[in-house]
């Protein structure tokens, strides 16, 4: 994008398989002009498989280039060893940590890196994926062990729960295609941050501002992005921020101590619909929300209105947010043959992590190479998701084919506790 | 057996069920339920119909089962209406009195009324009840304006009217079956003559028809119903929520609100859940209990509070000395009464249906307080056309109704 020399130096750290996969996409799109690009992982053959470029391999001498297993000691031991590596790669004013939780190299080596890139003064950003529910207890509980380290370790964390992006499929998807959805979901989020602070903008938000507001505070956040066109296009996209799944139907947002409120437009968009966007957003927030809002105007955008929001928490919650009896198993241990394990590698899909043992059918699919997807194409199946969007505040329940009932420019069909902003968690 | 002019027929489509009452009249003057029919009520939203289709087979089934109760042949109903189009309008009646003696008649009282009823209402609006407030001779208030004298009799009048096509929709349902409708009338008008007691009545009392559709609100004061109007959330509001809130089918929300449901907040233990057990396809679950509650609580609590902020509008809060009366399904929710007291500041109790001999125990509840106090407004009005002599024929007044 245009004048990237404005911005301070930022570094993509892809970490484990799924996070590897990430920023091989991310790179591939060529939007960060500007950023570098650094992928590690603990297995070699799938690093050989990722299209950036520089990269480095930890912890050979503990795993000897094969992966972790899903051990998270493992990973956190690989990534301990060449911590002197690792500091010095994370020499950069702002850093996004790209991971996908529940396996080991990830889980138990991002924390490690985030630790070590605050140490030599960098803005640690980690955008992180949770399991989808079918993955299995094991790698919840890995997944939650890292998550807790990692907001520990890191300024922020967004995470991205797999289980809320399932509920945006159709139920037909077939699984490869929803590993590249949260693939591209991770992308997404960076590219949003980065659109955020790399474009010029009516109102920018620049590095201090972000720095000031997630610098410390261990913030856990949330991501959705959502577009909307025609006459009504505001009203329209806050009401599916209000309802998208990714934000816990808003609830994410209603319990927000900070946000980041993105707002992109064609040349059209006007001042005055900036102005109402914002309001509106920040009228799901709570009254005392610390908000960071960037207004850009993109070529690309032409008719429509783009709302990125990253709600961010500083108290620490409970992120896999479905409600699990009897998950906090202690994370298992599993040695696998080593040689079982080359085999089974599914090496350029967007995995999660890397207990592929665990999920055979996945490891049978990775045959279907996934080529890197090109912007336009991105954009396509993003069309695709929207109509579901859609369905979701448009499906009335019971009410259906009546009149609302409004009192007093309150719609009484929707229910009270959203309304009323209650927390329900 | 019966004097057939003394049978009347309740019926209400409500949201959640169709019911209809065979009540009669006995020679003493007790009104007295004889036979109770219901159906499960379907496409039926909010008190009004949107899907007609299975309609007359449910009304049929309803009306079948009270006529067997009963031992009579329904030919007649009183059917209630309500919904979000009807509304109360004070109007205003002005008359001339032209006699010579300026003595004002029977007659001087019924232009006056006319004068009143039609004044002021939205075009494709219908009166459904004209309730006379006070009468004012040349500006001085008085009751019973027959016999005095004065230059120009007033009227004031709270006129209940609702959407005409509407309206049509609920008569043309009942007429399908070539059953004749005697007249409409409105739901929380009819459950008010259920309920409420004649002291009550006197004192200044809030009746709230809590429906699975609506809430009806009713004042009555000096023995006249001074405010009335409709509520478009009911119990349905309440199990939506639930499912929007707790990921749970409808029909689920239903029964957990039926069975654990309460109007406080607080109603359970710190962490306790309620476990769903799988089957019909859904994984087993627990549930949250202190979200469950504070679903129900917000939903309940907000809707009386919507009314009680409608009433203050109206300026009838401070009348009701006699406090506020629930009925209606909803009315049952456990802690409603407590929660009633706190929004309202006054008096709440739970109505009991009076003046019904025999079945008293079977009829005794909240959701049959509607269908009963149709017929008991059909029975007041059979009589009172008795006593002012000639045969009972309503019907000839809504022809202009019925006629289309």
């Amino acid at each position: 994008m245009k004048a990237p020399s404005m911005l301070p130096t930022v570094k993509v750290i892809g970490f484990g398989n799924a996070g590897c996969a990430v920023a091989g996409r991310v790179y591939q799109q060529g939007l960060l002009a500007g950023a570098e690009f650094l992928v590690m992982n603990t297995d070699q053959a799938a690093l050989a498989s990722c299209p950036v470029p520089s990269q480095l391999c930890v912890g050979l001498p503990v795993t000897r280039g094969l992966g972790t297993g899903g051990d998270i000691e493992l990973g956190r031991s690989a990534a301990e060893r060449d911590a002197a590596a690792i500091r010095a790669s994370a020499d950069a004013s702002l850093v996004f940590v790209l991971v996908g939780l529940g396996g080991g190299s990830g889980t138990g080596g991002a924390p490690v890196f985030a630790r070590l890139a605050r140490e030599v003064g960098a803005l640690v950003i980690v955008i992180a994926t949770t399991p989808f529910e079918f993955e299995g207890g094991l790698r919840r509980a890995n997944a939650e062990a890292g998550l807790q380290d990692l907001r520990a370790a890191a300024d922020a964390v967004i995470v991205l729960p797999n289980g809320n992006l399932a509920r945006l499929l159709d139920e037909r998807t077939p699984v490869t295609e929803a590993f590249r959805a949260v693939g591209d979901r991770a992308a997404e989020a960076v590219t949003g941050l980065w659109r955020l602070l790399a474009q010029p903008g009516i109102l920018p938000v620049d590095f201090a501002g972000l720095e000031r507001l997630v610098r410390g505070r261990h913030a856990e956040s949330a991501f959705a992005s959502v577009e909307a066109s025609g006459e009504s296009r505001v009203r329209e996209a806050v009401s599916k921020l209000a309802t998208h799944p990714c934000l816990d139907e808003g609830r994410a947002l209603a319990q927000a101590d900070a946000l980041i409120l993105s707002l992109a437009g064609g040349p059209e968009v006007s001042l005055a619909e900036i102005d109402r966007a914002s309001r509106e957003v920040g009228r799901l927030c709570p009254d005392n929300v610390q908000m960071l809002v960037g207004t850009s105007v993109d070529e690309a955008l032409v008719g429509r209105l783009r709302i990125t929001v990253f709600p961010a928490r500083w108290t620490a919650v409970n992120v896999l947010s479905q409600p699990v009896p009897n998950r906090a198993s202690p994370p298992l241990r599993v040695h696998l043959d080593p040689a079982s394990v080359q085999t089974l590698k599914p090496s350029d899909l967007p995995d999660v992590g890397e207990m592929e043992s665990a999920e055979p059918e996945t490891a049978n699919s990775n045959a279907a190479a996934l080529p890197p997807q090109a912007r336009p194409s991105r954009r396509g199946r993003k069309t695709n998701h929207q109509p579901e969007l859609n369905l979701f505040p448009a499906s009335r329940g019971r009410f259906d084919n009546t009149p609302a009932t409004i009192h007093q420019n309150e719609n009484l069909d929707e229910p009270t506790f959203r309304r009323r902003n209650l927390v329900l968690n | 057996m019966f004097d057939p002019s003394s049978v009347v027929v309740g019926l209400e489509i409500g949201t959640s069920k169709i019911c209809a009452v065979v009540a009669d009249v006995t020679v003493e003057g007790t009104f007295r339920v004889l036979g109770l029919g219901q159906a499960e009520s379907r496409g039926v939203r909010k008190g009004e119909i949107v899907n007609s289709a299975e309609l007359p087979e449910l009304l049929r089934h309803a009306l079948k089962e009270a006529e067997e109760m009963a031992d009579v042949e329904v030919r007649s109903v009183w059917l209630g209406v309500t919904g979000g189009h009807i509304h109360g309008t004070y109007n205003k009646g002005f008359h001339p009195i032209a006699s010579d003696d300026r003595e004002i008649t029977e007659d001087d009282v019924e232009d006056v009324l006319r004068m009143a009823k039609a004044l002021n209402l939205p075009a494709h609006n219908h009166p459904i009840h004209l309730i006379r407030q006070h009468f004012g001779i040349d500006g001085e208030v008085t009751e019973n304006p027959v016999g005095m004298y004065g230059n120009r009799l007033e009227a004031d009048v709270l006129v209940l009217h609702g959407n005409f096509n509407r309206l049509q929709g609920a008569i043309r349902a009942v007429k399908s079956l070539n059953i004749e409708v005697e007249d409409i009338a409105f739901n929380g008008l009819a459950s008010q003559l259920a309920v409420l007691t004649s002291e009550q009545k006197e004192l200044g009392t809030l009746l709230l028809d809590l429906g699975a559709g609506t809430t009806e609100y009713v004042v009555t004061e000096d023995g006249i119903v001074h405010h009335a109007g409709v509520l478009t959330v009911g119990g349905d509001h309440v199990s939506q929520d639930l499912v929007t809130g707790l990921r749970i089918p409808l029909g689920l929300a239903e029964q957990l609100k039926v069975e654990y449901g309460s109007a406080s907040p607080d109603d359970h233990l710190p962490g306790e859940t309620l476990e769903l057990p799988s089957g019909n396809g859904l994984a087993a679950r627990s549930i949250n209990r202190e979200h469950f509650h504070r679903i129900l609580h917000a939903r309940l609590e907000e809707t009386l509070q919507i009314i009680e902020q409608k009433l203050a509008e109206a300026g009838m809060l401070g009348r009701l000395q006699g406090g506020v009366v629930l009925t209606g399904g909803c009315s049952q929710t456990v802690g409603l009464v407590q929660l009633a007291k706190d929004v309202f500041q006054l008096p709440v109790q739970i109505g009991e249906i009076h003046c019904v001999a025999g079945m008293n125990e079977a009829v005794n509840q909240p959701e049959f307080a509607t269908p009963i106090g149709l017929a008991k407004y059909g029975s007041f009005r059979v009589q009172r056309q008795l006593a002012s002599g000639g045969r009972f024929n309503v019907r000839r007044a809504l022809s202009q109704l019925f006629g289309r």
